[in-house]
């Protein structure tokens, strides 16, 4: 017995180092983070210096206030003491995202009983191609959310044994609507698991609606007292986080079956589905219909754009990476009871093989590209520059990935990024943005950098991207823009002011 | 029950009472006597200076069938709560007035609501709670803080159930004495208490007794008395005027209205919350409940078109809220630590909408810049129309005493949805010949400007529309800039 434990427990090790490894390997292969990850660097930062989050923040859209739960960045923070913020930015999030491995483990098993189950579903788990890709390089506090939110569904789950997990489940009501606001779903979840539940007269003890009902209010609460200031702002367009209108098709796009099936893995996603429809339309267990009620909440947050596709696509992949496991059981042990079952073995190598074709090369293919999307040494070049040679309360206008770039290296102010809630009127700033930078006009396009007091230009090939053209009307060298610098990436100063006749 | 009133030795009858009244008048006090508010000399809101003009107009001339002010002249409809509030204009000062009429009516209605319920035989616990959930909600508090008439139709239905279930002969005249009023206050209010009446008068015999004292018979003949009144009152209004005009331009959100956490002066999102959670726990006894559902279910669809109707849709979600409240309060919990939890995370979230919604009223009030520059306005410019945004409408004709191009008040208005088209035509137009013919069309001669519209209330750039042609200086006069009030008379 004593052995067959170290076995698991070295498996399980082993995997989880595998996971680690493969995501460190591949974060350390570029230099820089990715685009999004720099916000959060910067907040860490902030908070190891300061012990505080940067609420009133002057450098993004020239200053204004943020709102955002801080959990994620004060235990960065806290590594920052004694790390470099390099460092933590890759190795942090890496091993919280590869302890999922390890929740899902204990899930799959408390569900199916069986080490192998467990530890096939969590090898899926470690390897869904667009929670590892979007993850591994970019400091995302999904890679703390997703371990939490799977455990507290893990202590869910024994909360009718151990009292022990009862107390952890509440500590972790309050710990989730900390990390993230999509926080949300693991509320709208737990809802639509109780009302299945009652529906299908499924038994629920006391004790379980108790604990459903206690983090629904907590979280509520929590994130009431967060976002107090940018309900009122906003009204209902909160759920969108004030996104501009323009990019909210791109933010909240529309599910495409064959391209989420790539994402997630056609291992989980199929199987998955297949044990949702068996257990819910046959065997009804309380586990499977746990992960139902989130699988339908997320799904309908997607269907109703009210989260971002890829964090819905992460979701959802978990969430099917633990349903597999009892499709896993399930389809041995009907093999047992067939004339093939001595052939099982074949059959298991048939699974690992899908898996390493469809769950972990497409992780790593995925990844690479999803690498490239972090800021070259020209760019870096060109920050660095803006920096050390123009003065410090000068508006940097830059594309919309750039943004916080701007104000991470260069520690400049900029005139967008991706934080959108609390910013006034945004879709005219959205508006005036574009036009920038695509008129061909050299007085509105003065009149529009007047407005938003814009010093210097910064053109990268994310603006090329966005904007899909390098013929930017500053690149013409018109007597109000003079290259700054030049070097990859070009920096025009904006020098004319517009003067209307009264 | 009776253990959770005996949570402590001081939870008595009296001392329930007691706290809510001492709530209430706290509540109701708070925004007048504390924080911006305080030294302000404005009133909160915009529709309160509506309310101040008639009731002044009322006491100055004794009664006012015709608005001469409102959009240069429209029908006004008579409207008891300009009379109470120029009674107490009457007896008091303005400043005074405008902050004990209200206090009065809510101090009243609670009571008023306490006796009722306890007529209706409901639990003291659960009357404490749903009272206390009533009170500390945004709507009550918007209707009894600021000069609210809802607030005076809400006292009359109270009092004229209250007369409808006493038991002596004159009790029932005294009901329709009541209820009569409310037909002048306007349509809604009037159909929010015939369909009480109605369901009220619908109740079934096997319903239990002591839920229902009695007289479904007299709650009939009364609705059918409102609705005699409101047909003598409302035809000739509509043969003469005609049906008001249907708003097209004021964009309303149900979620907005119904929710104060996103900026409306509706409910607190948990006690919405609880009051769900009550009315399905309700569901297990929905043949005693019903009457109580179909009263609901119309009140959920008139709020829908109204929010005017906000305080009686807040007495139908406390109830529910309060259910919801002492069920979880009662019920016996596996895990001791998460009862006390939840009810105070509860009552954190129910406390915490109030605070917000208190601290919110400062907002509504006009900015001392803007009360300077319509003072302002009012000693230095000749009788003439203002154009403005259409919520400023109440101010320049309350404070500067002048006539708006447009105000709130759009029942029997010429044209409204005409008129705020050409004001849109005037604010975003470039082309000067177009905008100096809307002008002169509609007579304007001065345009007042404060920094909300500047700031997406009109326009969200520099130099838009007007703003590009108020450098004609020939057409127009800057006559008043501080604070970032601004003052254009029109040159003819």
């Amino acid at each position: 017995m004593k052995i067959a434990i170290k076995r698991e427990y070295l498996v399980l090790t082993l995997l989880f180092s595998v996971v680690l490894a493969s995501r460190l390997y591949l974060s350390f292969s570029v230099p820089y983070f990715n685009y999004d990850a720099y916000f959060n660097l910067r907040q860490v930062e902030y908070i190891a210096e300061h012990g505080k989050p940067l609420y009133e923040d002057p450098l993004s859209y020239s200053g204004r206030t943020l709102v955002f739960p801080p959990l994620f960045h004060y235990i960065l923070a806290l590594f920052n003491l004694f790390m470099p913020i390099t460092l933590v930015g890759r190795v942090v999030p890496n091993i919280f995202a590869s302890f999922l491995v390890v929740v899902i483990y204990l899930i799959a098993k408390e569900i199916t009983k069986s080490r192998a189950a467990a530890i096939f579903s969590s090898a899926i788990a470690g390897f869904i191609p667009i929670f590892f890709s979007k993850t591994a390089n970019s400091v995302s506090s999904s890679t703390l959310l997703f371990p939490i939110i799977f455990y507290a569904l893990y202590c869910l789950l024994k909360i009718n044994g151990d009292k022990k997990y009862t107390y952890h489940l509440i500590a972790l009501t309050f710990l989730i609507p900390l990390i993230e606001p999509t926080a949300i779903l693991f509320v709208l979840g737990l809802l639509i698991y109780l009302i299945l539940a009652g529906v299908e007269n499924l038994k629920q003890s006391r004790r379980e609606i108790e604990l459903i009902f206690f983090p629904a209010f907590v979280i509520l609460w929590i994130m009431f007292l967060i976002y107090k200031n940018a309900f009122l702002a906003h009204g209902v367009s909160f759920i969108w986080q004030n996104t501009p209108t323009e990019l909210l098709g791109s933010y909240f796009k529309n599910i495409h079956i064959l391209e989420s099936v790539y994402l997630i893995g056609s291992i989980p996603f199929v199987f998955g589905i297949y044990v949702v429809y068996y257990y819910i339309f046959r065997e009804k267990t309380r586990a499977t219909y746990i992960f139902f009620g989130f699988a339908l909440a997320t799904g309908m947050s997607l269907w109703l754009r009210l989260i971002h596709l890829d964090f819905g696509l992460m979701f959802l992949g978990i969430l099917l990476a633990v349903l597999f496991a009892q499709f896993y059981l399930s389809f041995f042990i009907y093999l047992e009871k067939t004339k093939v079952s001595r052939f099982h073995w074949l059959f298991l190598i048939l699974l690992v093989s899908l898996f390493i074709a469809t769950s972990v090369l497409p992780s790593f293919s995925y990844t690479l590209s999803e690498l490239k999307n972090s800021p070259g040494e020209d760019e870096i070049n060109a920050l660095l520059w803006l920096r050390d040679k123009t003065e410090a309360d000068s508006v940097i206008l830059a594309a919309l990935n750039d943004g916080h770039l701007i104000n991470y290296i260069a520690k400049r102010k900029n005139v967008f990024d991706t934080n959108f809630l609390l910013i006034r009127n945004i879709d005219q700033r959205f508006r005036d943005f574009n036009t920038i930078f695509t008129t061909q006009y050299q007085t509105d396009a003065v009149r529009l950098l007047n407005k938003y007091e814009v010093s210097y230009i910064y053109i990268s090939k994310n603006a090329r991207g966005e904007f899909g053209t390098d013929d930017f009307i500053y690149s013409k060298h018109g007597k109000c823009f003079d290259e700054a610098y030049d070097s990859g990436v070009f920096i025009y100063e904006a020098t004319c002011t517009l003067e209307e006749e009264g | 029950m009776k253990d959770f009133i005996k949570y402590t030795k001081y939870a008595t009858e009296r001392n329930s009472f007691l706290v809510l009244i001492a709530v209430t008048a706290l509540l109701l006090l708070l925004p007048h006597f504390s924080g911006p508010l305080s030294s302000s000399p404005a009133l909160i809101g915009r529709e309160p200076y509506y309310h101040y003009r008639i009731a002044k107009s009322i006491m100055e001339e004794g009664g006012i069938s015709y608005d001469y002010i409102s959009y240069g002249g429209k029908p006004h409809l008579f409207n008891p709560y300009h009379y109470v509030l120029a009674g107490f204009f009457y007896f008091f000062t303005d400043r005074i007035a405008v902050w004990l009429l209200p206090f009065m009516l809510g101090i009243l209605s609670v009571i008023l609501f306490y006796k009722l319920l306890q007529m209706f035989k409901l639990p003291s616990a659960h009357r404490f709670f749903f009272l206390l959930i009533f009170v500390a909600s945004p709507s009550f508090i918007h209707t009894f803080v600021l000069l609210n008439s809802a607030s005076v139709a809400f006292l009359f239905s109270l009092l004229g159930f209250y007369f409808l279930l006493g038991k002596r002969k004159i009790s029932f005249a005294a009901s329709v004495m009541a209820f009569a009023p409310i037909v002048f206050f306007g349509l809604a209010y009037t159909l929010v208490t015939f369909l009480f009446l109605l369901v009220y008068s619908l109740i079934k015999e096997n319903t239990p007794k002591e839920f229902f004292l009695n007289p479904k018979k007299k709650a009939a003949t009364t609705a059918l008395i409102l609705f005699l009144i409101s047909l003598l009152y409302y035809s000739p209004i509509y043969l003469e005027y005609g049906f008001p005009e249907k708003i097209t331009f004021v964009e309303g959100n149900f979620f907005v209205s119904l929710l104060s956490d996103l900026g409306g002066n509706g409910f607190a999102l948990f006690a919405v919350l609880l009051a769900l959670s009550g009315l399905i726990l309700t569901w297990g006894n929905k043949y005693v409940f019903w009457p109580v559902y179909l009263g609901a279910l119309f009140l959920a669809i008139l709020f829908f078109y109204t929010d005017s109707v906000s305080i009686y849709v807040n007495a139908a979600q406390s109830f529910f809220a309060a259910h919801a409240l002492i069920i979880l309060t009662k019920r016996k919990w596996e895990i001791p630590l998460l009862k006390n939890l939840t009810i105070f995370i509860l009552l954190l979230g129910l406390s915490f909408s109030t605070v917000s919604y208190l601290d919110r009223m400062s907002d509504m009030a006009p900015e001392k810049n803007t009360a300077e520059g319509l003072k302002w306005l009012g000693k230095n410019s000749k009788p003439g129309i203002v154009l403005s945004h259409y919520s400023r409408g109440f101010w320049i004709e309350a404070m500067a005493n002048r006539t708006a191009f447009m105000d709130e008040s759009f029942i029997y208005a010429p044209d409204p949805n005409t008129r705020f088209e050409d004001s849109e035509k005037i604010f975003q137009g470039r082309n000067l010949d177009k905008t100096k013919y809307l002008l002169d069309k509609y007579s304007i001669d001065y345009i007042w400007i404060d920094e909300e519209m500047k700031n997406g209330l009109v326009w969200t750039k520099e130099q838009q529309g007007l703003l590009f042609l108020f450098r004609n200086n020939e057409t127009f006069n800057n006559i008043y800039n501080t604070g970032g009030v601004e003052i254009w008379q029109v040159k003819r």
